[in-house]
Parts: C-alpha cells; sequence; structure tokens
C-alpha cells in the first residue's frame, strides 16, 4: 500500500537523495512530425506506440527551479517546488506520482499557466511564437457548470462551438453520453460528469492534456472503465498528456513514462520509462505484470527500509 | 414548509386554497369589527372599495398610482445598476473593499428620512431630487448583498474558465452572472420593498402628486377611508409584481438547481 505510513515517508525525504534528472531529452531521430499550432492534431504514427525513441524536441519544456508558498502567520516562504526540470515529447503521456501533499497539483497549475508565481519557466518549443498552446485540463473535481446542459458545458471552451457541432456531439457519443446531453450537468452521476469532463477537455483539441487525478473518488470498475475510455480517445488526436496520481498502477495503465516526486519540497527522485505497447494497455495482465515490477522501485524509493 | 426551501410550488392544489381561506377571513374579521364599532375612524371594507372604484373612475387614483410607479421603477433601476457595479467591485477588490467599506457603513446607518430632507434641501423640491433620494437610501442594500455574491464565486469554476481561455466575455456571461443571480433576486426583492416604503415619505415631504401626496392630504382630514383605499389599491400592485413578475423571475433563475 503506497504511502501507508506517514512517517516512513517522512523519514524516506530525509534519507533519500534527491537525484538530478536532466531536463532535456537526449536528441534523436523522430518519425513523428512536429506539432504545428494549428490544424488537427491527428497525424497517426507509431512514435507513441510505447517504444522509448524520443522525438529530437520536446513539445513543452519544463522548468520550475523554485516555487515558494507564503506562509500567512510568518510571511515566510516555504519551499514546495524544487528544481522540477522535464520535457514532454510529442504524444507522450508522463505521469507524475508522488506522496499527498507534495505539491503535484501546484505543478500542473505552473504548467497551465494559473500559477505565474514561481522562479523558472515554461517553454513550447514545439510550437510557433505566437501561437497561445491549446490545453485541455481534467480538475480533480469535474467542475462543470451546473447551470449549464451537459452539451453546453462542453461547448463553452471552444471558441466557434457552433462551427464545431459534429465534433461536440461525437465526443459525447464516445462518452456514452449522447442520451444525457439536454440535462443539466449536475443531473448526472459522478461517473458520468467526469465522462464530461474528458469530453470537455479533449474538445478542444488540445496540444497538452493536463490531468489532475481525474479518476479519484470513483468505484474502481468505474475509474478502470474511464481508463480505457481516455487511452480510446486519445487514439484520436494524440495530444500530449501530464497528468497527476497517486495510484502506481493508473500510472502503468496510462503512461509512457513516470516521474517519481519526493516528499515536500518536491523534486523528481526518479524517473522509469513503462514501456508497454499501446495495444496492450488495456491488458490486465500486462498491467499488473509491470505494476509488479515498478512496485519494487517504489518501494525501494519510497520505503527502503520495508 | 417546502415552500421556504425550494421556492417551488408543492403539487397539488393547498396552499392556494389556505391563502385564499386566510385572505377571507382576514376580511370578514375586518368586516365584523367595523360594524361592531361603527366609527368613521374603522371604515368597512365595502367603503373602502367603494371609495377606491370612485376615483379609479375619477382617475385621479390612477394618475397618482403612475406617480409613484415610475419613481419606483425609475429609482429601483438606477439603485440596482449603480450598486450592484460597486457591490462586484469592493467584491472582487480588496483595495476596493477597504476605501469604501467607511462610506457604506456610514449610507447604510444614516436615517432615511435624514436623506430625503438633505436632497430637498439641496436639491429643490423637485422630481430630481425625490428619486436621489430613494436612490440614495437603497444603494447600501444592494451593495452589501452583491458584495456577498462576489466574495461567494467559486474560484475553481474561475480556474476552469482560466486554464481552457475562454475569454473575458464568455466567463462573465456563463461562469459569473450565473453565480451573481441568485445575489441579484434577493437585492431586487429586498429592496423593492425598502422603495415602497420610502417613496411615500418622500411624496409625503416634497411632491404634489403620488400615493403619498394623497395619504398626507387624507391624513389632514382625518378620512380614513381614503387612507386606507389608496394604500391597499398601492399594496395590491405590489403584491402583483411580486407573484406575477419578481417570483417567476427567480424561479426562472434557479431552473437548474436540484
Amino acid at each position: 500500500m503506497p504511502y501507508s505510513s506517514p512517517s516512513s515517508a517522512l523519514r524516506t525525504a530525509g534519507a533519500s537523495k534527491p537525484r538530478r534528472v536532466a531536463a532535456d531529452r537526449p536528441g534523436g531521430p523522430s518519425d513523428d512530425p512536429p506539432w504545428a499550432a494549428e490544424g488537427p492534431p491527428a497525424a497517426p504514427s507509431d512514435a507513441a506506440s510505447g517504444d522509448r525513441r524520443l522525438p529530437s524536441g520536446p513539445l513543452v519544456d519544463i522548468r520550475i527551479d523554485e516555487k515558494r508558498f507564503i506562509d500567512g502567520d510568518s510571511g515566510r516562504g516555504r519551499l514546495v517546488l524544487d528544481r522540477i526540470r522535464f520535457g514532454l515529447a510529442p504524444g507522450e503521456l508522463v505521469a507524475l506520482l508522488g506522496p499527498s501533499g507534495c505539491g503535484k497539483s501546484t505543478l500542473l497549475q505552473i504548467v497551465a499557466g494559473l500559477d505565474r508565481e514561481f522562479v523558472g519557466r515554461i517553454r513550447w518549443p514545439g510550437l510557433k511564437a505566437d501561437h497561445q498552446p491549446r490545453q485541455g485540463y481534467v480538475f480533480q473535481n469535474p467542475r462543470l457548470l451546473p447551470w449549464l446542459s451537459v452539451r453546453d458545458n462542453v461547448a463553452l471552451v471552444l471558441d466557434h462551438s457552433s462551427a464545431h457541432a459534429a465534433r461536440i456531439d461525437s465526443l459525447l457519443d464516445a462518452m456514452g453520453l449522447a442520451d444525457f446531453r439536454r440535462l443539466h450537468a449536475n443531473r448526472l452521476s459522478v461517473g458520468m460528469q467526469r465522462r464530461a469532463a474528458l469530453a470537455r477537455a479533449f474538445v478542444v483539441e488540445p496540444h497538452l492534456l493536463l490531468m489532475d487525478e481525474p479518476f479519484v473518488s470513483l468505484d474502481a470498475p468505474t475509474a478502470n472503465q474511464l481508463r480505457g475510455l481516455l487511452l480510446d480517445v486519445w487514439h484520436a488526436g494524440r495530444p500530449n498528456v501530464l497528468f497527476v496520481t497517486h495510484d502506481l498502477r493508473e500510472a502503468t495503465m496510462l503512461a509512457d513514462r513516470i516521474l517519481f516526486l519526493s516528499d515536500p519540497p518536491a523534486r523528481v527522485i526518479h524517473e522509469e520509462a513503462v514501456g508497454l505497447p499501446r495495444e496492450s494497455r488495456k491488458d490486465q495482465e500486462a498491467v499488473t505484470e509491470r505494476h509488479g515490477e515498478l512496485s519494487r522501485v517504489f518501494d525501494a524509493l519510497y520505503c527502503p527500509g520495508a | 414548509m417546502r415552500e421556504f426551501q425550494g421556492g417551488r410550488p408543492i403539487p397539488g392544489i393547498a396552499p392556494a386554497r389556505l391563502r385564499l381561506l386566510s385572505s377571507i377571513a382576514l376580511l370578514l374579521a375586518w368586516q365584523i369589527l367595523a360594524w361592531a364599532i361603527h366609527s368613521s375612524l374603522l371604515p368597512s371594507p365595502l367603503d373602502v372599495v367603494g371609495l377606491a372604484w370612485r376615483d379609479t373612475l375619477s382617475g385621479q387614483l390612477p394618475h397618482d398610482l403612475a406617480a409613484t410607479l415610475r419613481r419606483v421603477g425609475i429609482a429601483f433601476v438606477i439603485a440596482m445598476v449603480v450598486g450592484s457595479t460597486i457591490g462586484v467591485v469592493m467584491g472582487r477588490s480588496r483595495t476596493t473593499d477597504l476605501v469604501l467599506d467607511p462610506w457604506l457603513i456610514l449610507f447604510l446607518n444614516i436615517p432615511a428620512l435624514v436623506t430625503i430632507i438633505l436632497c430637498y434641501v439641496w436639491f429643490g423640491l423637485g422630481e430630481a431630487a425625490a428619486i436621489v433620494a430613494i436612490t440614495v437610501n437603497k444603494i447600501p442594500n444592494v451593495v452589501v448583498t452583491l458584495r456577498e455574491g462576489a466574495r461567494a464565486l467559486d474560484t475553481d469554476f474561475m480556474e476552469m474558465a482560466a486554464s481552457f481561455r475562454i475569454g473575458r466575455r464568455k466567463t462573465l456571461l456563463y461562469v459569473v452572472l450565473p453565480q451573481l443571480l441568485p445575489f441579484f433576486a434577493v437585492a431586487a426583492r429586498s429592496g423593492l420593498a425598502l422603495i415602497w416604503k420610502i417613496v411615500l415619505v418622500v411624496e409625503l415631504l416634497g411632491r404634489n402628486d403620488g400615493i403619498g401626496f394623497q395619504l398626507h392630504l387624507f391624513f389632514q382630514l382625518f378620512d380614513v377611508t381614503g387612507i386606507l383605499a389608496y394604500s391597499l389599491a398601492f399594496v395590491l400592485v405590489m403584491l402583483v409584481i411580486e407573484y406575477a413578475v419578481l417570483q417567476p423571475l427567480e424561479r426562472v433563475a434557479n431552473r437548474w438547481r436540484k
């Protein structure tokens, strides 16, 4: 059980020597076209189908030297994120795994541009300079506007929603929400709200999809079904995905690469490629087997005494 | 009890019938009391309705009612626009809140009569002074309610809007305003109730038409029938606005709630 004992996790933080991870990925030949800012990001290729060859430039380059929260009483800065550097190759799914409260959500908010008070920079070398990256965000809670219908919630995030009616409806179909599109969002079950939130994130055809524990607080079968759904929809547009989780099995099933974060102040203490081919992501046995191997890495990182 | 919780009508006829019976009982009690006392100081409901009907036919009552309603309408619109703008700004900006809060407390605590007198003294006994007096009395009320609404805006939704970059216009229309609407409705209803009370004093002190002016005349003649006829006509209009306009509007605004 991950993070079963807070005290052991604390000991880990003191004992483990965080290892710096190179921010820039090593260059290499790529058969994956660099992502253009406009046009459907469909370009089918097998670069992300599980092998570990990385294209020459990252789509987004994240470098956070330091992020502090100011404590209300003392007025002193508390270090939350410490020298976090990594890049996302086009089409790559990266999981951020770490103890709760280690600053994973903060990291996502910084990447999303919601939090600009940090030392460092987020660059988009894969995009033309004057283009805003399109991004989708799936929050921990669905955050659908209860006064709008399901369909209007999805349409809201598009600039010219009437021009994209077909895309909205086909995504709602894919999410199994076709019959519920006219309902107010708060009439849906939590599982359906999360599906609607996924549809909303995908409808913008994002360059980067950010997900903050998107399947937390769902029962296991529903969560698993949604993970499968995510993989299916991902195939249509192949966006970059950066997601936060505390569930190693979820990370194994979805991610190409897992970044392990330390207790606060969070650093990347290890990174591991998952290396499962895309087609066996829904194969429970293959995932279980790889999960077993990764669990040993995990235990060595967080519970060295055990 | 469900009436008060959801604002939704209970299926079936029971509440409406209860209300009707209660109103009839009140009228009957009044009529019986008037017969028993038999004094010009307590006219019967029939006398009151009779006078109201005669003055309606002569045009006097409609004229005064229209004058009062016009003042109510103009002051209401101005106060809602100005008050909610100030309220939302105060709710969103800490600095503005700190600067304006003492003024707000001052204006909330000035007695209505003082504002009215000062307005007439400073701006003359005119229509504009009357409107200003009513508006100034109501604005602080609206500011307080809308400030609460602006403070209660859900940061989760604001973050959602920011992360999808849906822009200022859409954020305002689809994220902010729907959250402010219930507060706006509360301010409208409580504000209207406040204006009803103030407008009569304003007319009594410095206008030569309107329900308040007529009440002043009837008071000097000790004409209780006139007082009751004109004030009840006024209350009737208020009830119609409440049930036919404000409550349905509120129901539409809250349609999406469970």
